[in-house]
This record gives C-alpha cells, structure tokens and sequence, in this order.
C-alpha cells in the first residue's frame, strides 16, 4: 500500500494518471499510459530505451530524433501502478545481428511491487509482480499470473494465466483462484490502490 | 502464500463435516446455529475456559456451538482466501478445493502454450514433445540458440545448443550439440536412446518413449518356450545368454523398458488363459494378472473343480522365472563402478560443484551423480481443469479448453454470492489523543490494551439485498485476549443492480463518502449504526482492544521483548478474529428452478440463508505497551 | 490514451553537479568514449574513473566517499545501480539534492581535484579501492559496497549485493537477487544462483565429452560417438559480442551528460 504522501506529491494527468514528482521517467515521448495509472516516486521507467528504425546508421553523436512517429518503448494499460523503486526497461536483444530493443507491453490493473525489476516483453493483465521480484528479459507473463516477492524470472520464461511464480529461478508453484481478479478481491484491488493514492 | 494485514479468510463449512454427507446440502437452509447475544456471550465463557487449540478436538459433538478458532489445527484446511472458494448452486453452500473433484479439460505446454492432445500426452511421457525444455542445473526454461551465429549474419546456421540465460548452463556442458533448431525432443530422444538395438526397426527408436511397441528381445524365444520342454528352455537360454554378452550395458530407460518386457512376457508365458489380450496389455495390475494367480491357487487344489471346471488342470503350473541377461534389463552392479564414483568426487576436476545435487537428481536417470550428465528436461505438461461439487456433482468451473484463454464457460465463484469482505483500520481512534501513532496505525506493531477500530465493508455481489447478521466472541481466542466488538452487529446490503451502475459509480460515490467520513472529524463510531453504506455494500465498524502478549508487563516491555517473543508460539501475536456471518436473502423462485428444477411457484420469493465463519486478520500485536 | 508530459525540469538535473551544501561531486576521469546518463550521480572526494566505451545508466550511482572507484572498458552499469557506499548509511537511497544552480563541468575540472582525495585520503586513514574490471555488466538495483573487485566479464544481475572486499572472478556471474559476503570470492568461470548466498556452478569452458547416456546410446545402436561439440567457451565469446553491440545501441540512445560527453 502507498505511505502517506505529502500533498500534491502527484502530478495527476488528463487521463488520471498519477505520478509521482520524484519518480525517474526517461523519453516520456516514448511511453504512453492508458489512464489511471500510479507511478510513484523513484520508480525509473526507460522510455529512452525505444526501437531505433532499422535503417538508422546514425552516428552515435546525433540520436535520432523521434519527429514524426515516435517508436513507443513502453505501454501500460488503465489502473496499472507501479511502486517504489521499481525498474521499467524495455527488453532487448540481438536478432539478425542487430541488437535493439524491443516494446515492453503493460496490461491494465498491474502490480508492480517495490524495487522489481522489469525487464519483460510483456505483462498481461491483473498481473502482481510482488516487491523485489525481477522479470528478465523478453519474458512473458500472462493474464492474472502473479510473481511472488523477491522472485527472478528468468530472462524468456512464460509464466501462463493464473499461475503463481515464485523462487529463484522462479518455477510454477501453484495457482492463484478463480476467483482471483474478481473487483475488490485478491488481484481486483486496482481501483481501491488507484483512489488511494494521493489522498491526503 | 501469507498475506499482508489486513486480510480477510472465510471458512469452508466442510471441515466440520469432513465425509462429503448428502445431509450437508440442507445444512445451508436449516442454518445450524442462530447467533444471538445469548449465544455470543456463551461463546466468549466458552472460550475462557477452553484456550488450548487441543481440546477444541475433544468435544467434537458441540463443535457446532464453539467459537471458530483460527488458530486450531483444523482450521488450516478450512481456511481460504475468498478469491479461491467456489459456490455450488445446487448445495447452496461454499466449496472449497477441499470439497470439489477436478477433471482436466486440456493439456497444455506452460511454455510454448500449446495444447497437447491427450492422446499424445502418455505418449509424450507427460512433458512437452516440443523443443521446451528445462535447464536441468537451476530448472529454467532453456533456449535454442545458434553457435555459428557469433557474428549475428548467418542466421539460420546450426549448429544450435540448448542454453539457460540464467545459470548459464547450455548443452556443450555435457557435450551435445543439435543440427537443426527443430524437434529438439526428438533429436535428444535419439541421442540418448539406448532402448533399440540397431538390429530392430527403425520405427520404435523414433517413437519416443513409446514403449508399447517395442518387441522384447526374448518375445521370440518365448512362443518357443510354450512348447519345448524344460531342457530346451535351458538350452534356448544358455544360448541367449551368450548372444547377450557382448550387449553393452543398457541406459536407465532401456533398462526399464526391457525389463518391463521381459516380464511382461513372463506374464503371458506362465498365465493359464494365454490368449487373454488383456495379459499383454496392461502387464502386472491387469485382472489378467489376477487370472494368472488365480490359476495357480486353482490348479494346485481341489478347488479347480469350481473355478473353470471344463478347463483341464496343468499337471505342472508355469513359474515365472527372473531376468537373466543384460538384454532383459539385468544388471549386475560392479564394485568398480562405486569405487569409480567415490574416487571421482574429491577429484579436482569434480568436487562439491561437479556433484550433482539431490534436488537436480529428483529429476534425472537414476544413474546420474554428476553434473556433466544432467540431461536437459522436456517442459512437465500443465492441465486446465474443470471442477464439480464434490456431493452433487454438478459442474462449478469449467475453464476454456484453449491454453490461452482466460475465460470460463462456467464459473460459479464464492464471491458472486457471498459478500466479499475487506478490513482496513479507521484513522485514528477518535478515543485516543495519543501522539507518535501515524494517521493509520500501524497494523505490523499495534499496541496492547488500545482501543483500535477497524472497518469491515461487505460487498454483495448478488442481485438480491442481503441481510447480515456478524457475530463475534468477545474475547478472541487463544493465549492472547482481544476483546472485540462488532458496533453494528445487524445490518443491510443493497442489491449488486447493475455492472454498469457499479462502474460509474466506483470511481465517484465511495470516494466522496470516504473523505467525507475522514474529513468530518466529527464522525464517531457508534454502537448500533452503520458507518458507511453505498449501493451494494456496506461498512461496518469493529471495535478492537488487542490483549496483551502472555509475560508482557506494563514496565518492563522493552527490556524482555527478546524472551517474549521467544516464549510465544509463532504468530501467537497476530490477530485474527474468527466472525460469524449469517446471511439471509430473497432469491427469486425462478432462478431457483433454473439451477434445482424443483417445482416451485414462480413470482415467489424463497428465503434464503447460508452461515458461515470468517476470520479478520487486523494485524500483529505489539509484545510492548 | 495520452503521451506523458515530460516531469519538470527540477527533477531532470541538466548535470550531475551539486551545491555547495550538497554532498561533495567525486572528480572523474572519464575515457572520451563512455557513455554517461545524465542522470548518474557521482559523488564522494575520491576519483571515479570510467573506461572506453563504458555505458552508465540514468540514475546509477558512484559513491566514492571510502577510496577511488575504477571502472574498466567496455562496462555497462544500470539503473539505481550503486557502486560505493554512501557515507554514514550504506543503505541510502535518496538521489543527491538536484537543484542545478550552478552547472560545473564535470570532468574538465578532473586535474584540480585530483589531490583532493590523496589529502582525504590520509585523513580517513586506508583508503579502499573499488574495481571493476573490463567488460562488466552491473544489473539495476545491485549494489558494489567499496573494496569489491568485480573482474573482467563479470555479470552482475538486478538486485546483487557484492559486500565489502568481495572478489568476482572473470566471466562469472552472480544471479538476480544473490549476495557475495563480506570477504567472499567466487571463483572465475563460476555461476552464483538461488537465493541468499545461492548456489554455485561451474560453467563449461572447454569441449566435454557427450554425456554418458549419450555415450551408451551411440555404443546399443553401434553408432560412431557423436563428433565432440564445440568449446563451452564459444557461448561466452557469443554473449561478450552480444554485449558489445548493446553498449553501441546504448551508447546512441542514452542521453549523455553535456560535459561528461567529450566528442
């Protein structure tokens, strides 16, 4: 749950985003935030870590500028929060011979606990990542799967929907209800952690 | 997985009637007790004299007039977070996965997410046929990768290698590389199967693990066996042994598989009724099997006169004989081999790191000791399952079949007809003008003997108003003492009207309430009112007044937290309230015919009640004033 | 759906310069070639030199109050990454103050400084050097405490804690959310994983023979053994090419600190 903020700790956006004035956001033209979205405060989220076009042989002195059509590096969905601390970084990898990196996709009503580190190519939706967990590269974790504290998933792993991750490296450990994801209950508390925040 | 406070577990009524009973079905209509004042303070004396979880046990019969306590043993297995108990329509009354019978809908691959058809999946041996595997060092899922493609311009160049990105194990550490980036399973399989000699078709070695078609060395020999006499056999054996010497010693698999034959020509050889397909095909268990053993005891008495009188008695029953040729699977353990082993471990090239642990060796061949033999694993097959009342039978979730759905032709969730509970604490005990305590206490350390109120919301998710009734023993039970209070004990909740209602009003209604009930300090829990109310939920207020921790004193807390804390059990200091909730409502005649059938007027309203416990996790109290 | 407005400028310092009340800015000695955020935070009295074509991440930190900090070639550290130790509380997380009143150039003023840590120096007594050698990957949130040694091609993953006079050995790697002690050493070629002190495993460097299942299989079917695989090393040369085209593409997109760039 959020600390009790000073006031006016969030800047609140058009679309209900609320991020926090000490969180750590790279090229912001390369995220795009669905809408009630919580980033709080020291939470680095690399949106300057874009897909280059492929036929960009820029020198290294001059990056290209992303004019007309910025390649976006990171989405996330509504009613997505992300914690503390916690690391948003695009994946990336060699294909080809080129190495670039690639989308890092958020779904809606995502966890993201304290210090995790993300480097996933995507998280479905209701998706908890719990505190201090880390999500390698290019892995994929589907709808209303949960990523216990302090859990490494490793770099390419498919956590599958409902399923409970956990360890080091995490492996399947168990699942979560059918119920889970209901609103108001155990990973539908995206709204309740949403209202929540800011509040004086 | 614990969960932080403030958490809210409900109850599963099966763990009082541990045997699925039909009489239970009516258990939810005939609600076993009716709380009252009377019987809350009944409980509370209860309670005072019974602290020990142990004797709970005792006196099971006036298990339905105890207080719920958190804290026994049995509540372990009835216990479970609202999101994961189901509700089966037909019983009326709350499943939890203690009381449902699964059957599984689909086989599925976690990691490339494909299904398997079950027809493939015995076949398979239960594990991806794909090119998933698990790094056989840290279990990681592993990847086919390229070793030729260094410079990143010849994509599509073998050769190729299985590596984990996280341990860094990759196939070359056990010296294996493959041809091609596809059908790694197959391509493993044929590596590492020893189970064919090249002699034999060419069709089992590629089927994997598909042991039902492999011919037994032996499977010759033995429709000679059934006529020839006793010194042929010997002879026909003598001779196969030695064609057997020079068969290298065969692999884990190939072992098991040849032994698995041999015997199971055994079988059909020594049974009495050879012609029984069932013999040969379901080997020991089969009731070919019982046949065979039956026989003998048959032949050999007089009572073979009743059992299959027109059949003439063997003058000689056949007997079984062992496995006697590596060919069959025998193996004779060396004396070399362990002094191989043991002189291998404290070598320098080996050592703690060359062992392999016992954790990896669960998953390997038998033969594996160390970690340049580990063999990657093929991912283990996940199931999407379906779910029924274990006493009705009827169907409660059924998940669809594809792997990557989420949704559910059936889900009948204990949260769409119970209320769903959530806690959180008021602010600030009005009482209390205390300083240092932060606007919400801290539910990790709350102090003893300080009045504490919490807010208990109950969401109702059905269409009809549900009425509540919340009981609670005044005194918790256990070594610690909490006094609680339940300010509203009777209350309303509206119906769940409409999902689109719910969406406009949630993000606007509840918050305006909230501040309103924050920002007006005047607002004081009081006995008898509801706190809070909104379309189809309701919050209530609970006084709490955590004990003391046993030991603690006034004065010296600080000094002896250490020892406190030593002297208590674990989690002695958290608190949890066990709450009953009984819960009445109007269902509509008709949705009742829908899921019963029975006949009943329709525009009739029939009552309803279900009764269960709940229990409020509030927090952890502090061992010190 | 909307593009996030870019936060304020005072929370994007246009250097990593500090006030005069602020902790004091550690001199660097940076190679022309590296790459440094402009967000990374350096400071301490004691020089902090980075090598050719080292990639620092936004919001890495360099701490180097206890003695010098030397980065190597060819190293990328990531976000909130922290090398040193901050004085008093090891564990702080907070980001020097940022009010960029006055943006001194950051490496210029290298030579001026560089007697300054020699005098503090003695004045704290022994001064402990943190290494980290060529070729290092240093994961988010991981942590380097002063006296470390990190050697040549070592991967140090998210959420590490390489403690106090710690030595990682060449081409190892200690996995995410693992700790090296006090003192402690992991060899070279080695692979830390699991939780708390973790598990060890030696990685391949060499050609190993096929596994036994392999060898009995080839001699039931009477095939030839199959030919030897290739040397567990070509997987490392692999993954050190990878990493240098990474630090490239890095070193294109990261935005650079102005002085820190010296083109």
């Amino acid at each position: 749950m959020p600390p009790k903020a000073a006031k006016g700790e969030y800047i609140e956006t058009d679309t209900g985003n609320k991020i926090s004035r000490r969180s750590q956001i790279h090229g912001t033209q390369h995220i795009i935030l669905g809408g009630k979205t919580v980033i709080q405060a020291e939470a680095v989220i690399r949106g300057d870590l874009y897909r280059l076009p492929s036929t960009a042989s820029t020198d290294p002195s001059n990056p290209p500028q992303p004019s007309n059509a910025p390649s976006v590096a990171i989405t996330v969905g509504r009613y997505s929060y992300i914690s503390k601390s916690a690391v948003l970084r695009p994946p990336s990898r060699l294909h080809r011979g080129v190495h670039s990196f690639y989308p890092l996709k958020i779904g809606d009503h995502v966890f993201v606990g304290e210090s995790a580190v993300i480097e996933a190519a995507s998280l479905g939706n209701h998706v908890h990542v719990g505190a201090g967990a880390t999500v390698g590269s290019m892995a994929i974790i589907k709808d209303f799967a949960v990523v216990l504290d302090g859990a490494v998933v490793p770099p390419g792993m498919v956590v599958p929907s409902w399923c409970v991750v956990g360890g080091r490296p995490a492996r399947i450990v168990g699942e979560v209800g059918e119920g889970y994801g209901v609103e108001g209950a155990e990973g539908g508390m995206a709204r309740e952690r949403y209202r929540v925040v800011g509040r004086p | 997985m614990s969960r932080p406070f403030p958490y809210t577990y409900i109850s599963c009524p099966c763990a009082d009637t541990p045997v699925p009973d039909p009489a239970r079905k009516r258990r939810s209509r005939e609600s076993p007790q009716k709380p009252t004042p009377e019987r809350n303070t009944e409980t509370s004396e209860d309670q005072g004299e019974t602290k020990q979880p142990n004797e709970k046990g005792q006196d099971e019969d006036e298990d339905e007039e105890q207080t719920f306590d958190p804290r026994s043993p049995r509540s372990n297995f009835s216990l479970y977070p609202p999101e994961q108990l189901l509700y089966c329509e037909d019983c009326h009354q709350i499943k939890c996965p203690r009381c449902i019978t699964e059957e599984i809908v689909s086989w599925y691959c976690p990691n490339c997410l494909f299904e398997t058809p079950s027809s493939m999946v015995r076949s398979d041996g239960g594990r991806c046929g794909r090119n998933c595997f698990n790094c056989p060092a840290c279990t990681a899922p592993l990847a086919v990768s390229t070793i030729e493609n260094v410079t990143g311009n010849s994509s599509g160049q073998g050769p190729w290698v299985l590596s984990c990105s996280y341990c860094l194990w990759t196939t070359l550490d056990i010296g294996i590389k493959f041809d091609k980036p596809t059908n790694i399973r197959s391509q493993l399989q044929k590596m590492t199967d020893s189970t064919t000699a090249p002699t034999f078709d060419a069709r089992s070695r590629q089927g994997s693990r598909a042991f039902g078609d492999l011919k037994s060395p032996l499977s010759n020999f033995a429709s000679i066996d059934e006529q020839s006499n006793a010194g042929e056999r010997d002879a026909e054996q003598s001779s196969s042994k030695e064609d057997a010497t020079p068969t290298p010693h065969l692999g884990a698999e190939a072992r098991f598989a040849a032994l698995k034959n041999f015997y199971r020509t055994q079988i059909s050889e020594t049974s009495n009724s050879p012609n029984d397909p069932l013999s040969s095909e379901f080997g020991f268990s089969s009731p070919g099997a019982l046949n065979r053993l039956m026989s003998l005891y048959a032949s050999s008495s007089r009572l073979s006169g009743l059992y299959g009188g027109n059949k003439k008695p063997k003058s000689k029953p056949p007997v079984m004989r062992e496995a006697l040729t590596a060919s069959e699977g025998l193996r004779i353990a060396s004396e070399d081999t362990d002094t191989a082993l043991i002189e291998r471990i404290p070598s320098s090239d080996c050592g703690w790191d060359g062992v392999a642990s016992i954790t990896q060796r669960t998953e390997q061949s038998p033969d594996v000791r160390f970690v340049d033999e580990l063999l990657p694993l093929p991912v283990l097959l996940r199931t999407k399952r379906a779910k029924r009342c274990k006493s009705c039978k009827h169907i409660l979730v059924k998940p669809e079949t594809k792997p990557q759905s989420t949704r559910f032709r059936i889900r009948l969730i204990a949260l769409s007809y119970i209320p769903l509970p959530t806690l959180r604490p008021l602010a600030q005990p009005s009482a209390s003008s205390i300083s240092g305590l932060g606007p919400t206490p801290d539910l990790n350390a709350l102090s003893p003997l300080r009045p504490y109120h919490v807010l208990l919301t109950l969401k109702n998710h059905m269409f009809d108003p549900v009425r509540i009734t919340l009981a609670t023993p005044s005194v918790t039970p256990g070594s610690v003492a909490t006094k609680v209070t339940v300010l509203c004990p009777q209350f309303e909740i509206g119906a769940n009207s409409d999902v689109w209602d719910e969406a406009l009003q949630n993000a606007t209604a509840p918050l305006s309430d909230r501040i309103t009930g924050m920002r007006g300090g005047e607002k004081v829990p009081e006995a008898g009112k509801v706190w809070e109310k909104g379309r189809n939920w309701t919050t209530v207020v609970l006084e709490v007044v955590p004990g003391t921790l046993p030991g603690t004193q006034a004065e010296d807390g600080r000094a002896s937290d250490i020892d406190i804390a030593a002297s208590l059990q674990k989690d002695e200091d958290v608190l949890e309230i066990p709450v009953f909730v009984h819960m009445e409502w109007d269902a509509e005649a008709q949705l009742e015919q829908q899921n019963v059938g029975k006949a009943s007027k329709p525009d009739d309203l029939v009552a309803r009640e279900l009764a269960y416990w709940m229990v409020l996790g509030v927090g952890r109290i502090q061992a010190s004033l | 759906m909307a593009t996030l407005k870019p936060p304020p400028a005072s929370h994007r310092s246009s250097s990593s310069s500090h006030t005069p009340t602020g902790p004091p800015k550690a001199p660097l000695k940076v190679d022309p070639s590296a790459t440094i955020a402009d967000t990374a935070v350096f400071q301490g009295t004691y020089p902090v030199t980075v090598g050719a074509g080292t990639v620092i991440h936004p919001r890495a930190r360099f701490y180097a109050f206890e003695g010098p900090i030397f980065v190597g070639d060819g190293c990328i550290i990531s976000e909130k990454a922290i090398i040193g130790a901050a004085p008093g509380t090891s564990a702080s997380t907070r980001p020097s103050p940022s009010s960029s009143t006055g943006p001194s150039p950051t490496s210029s003023s290298t030579d001026v400084t560089l007697s300054t840590p020699q005098i503090q120096g003695q004045g704290q007594g022994q001064e402990t050097a943190t290494r980290i050698s060529y070729f290092v990957t240093i994961g988010p949130h991981s942590t380097v405490l002063p006296g470390a040694n990190v050697h040549s091609s070592a991967t140090i993953e998210s959420l590490v804690t390489i403690n106090r006079y710690a030595d990682v050995g060449a081409h190892s790697k200690i996995c995410s959310g693992c700790q090296v002690p006090v003192n402690g050493s992991v060899p070279e070629w080695t692979v830390v994983f699991g939780s708390g002190v973790g598990q060890r495993r030696k990685r391949a460097r060499i050609a190993r023979e096929p596994a036994p299942a392999v060898m009995v299989a080839a001699q039931v079917a009477q095939l030839p053994v199959p030919p030897p695989a290739p040397e567990g090393k070509i997987i490392e040369d692999a993954r050190l090419m990878v990493l240098q085209k990474e630090r490239e593409v890095l070193g294109r997109m990261i935005v650079p600190a102005g002085a820190g760039k010296k083109k």
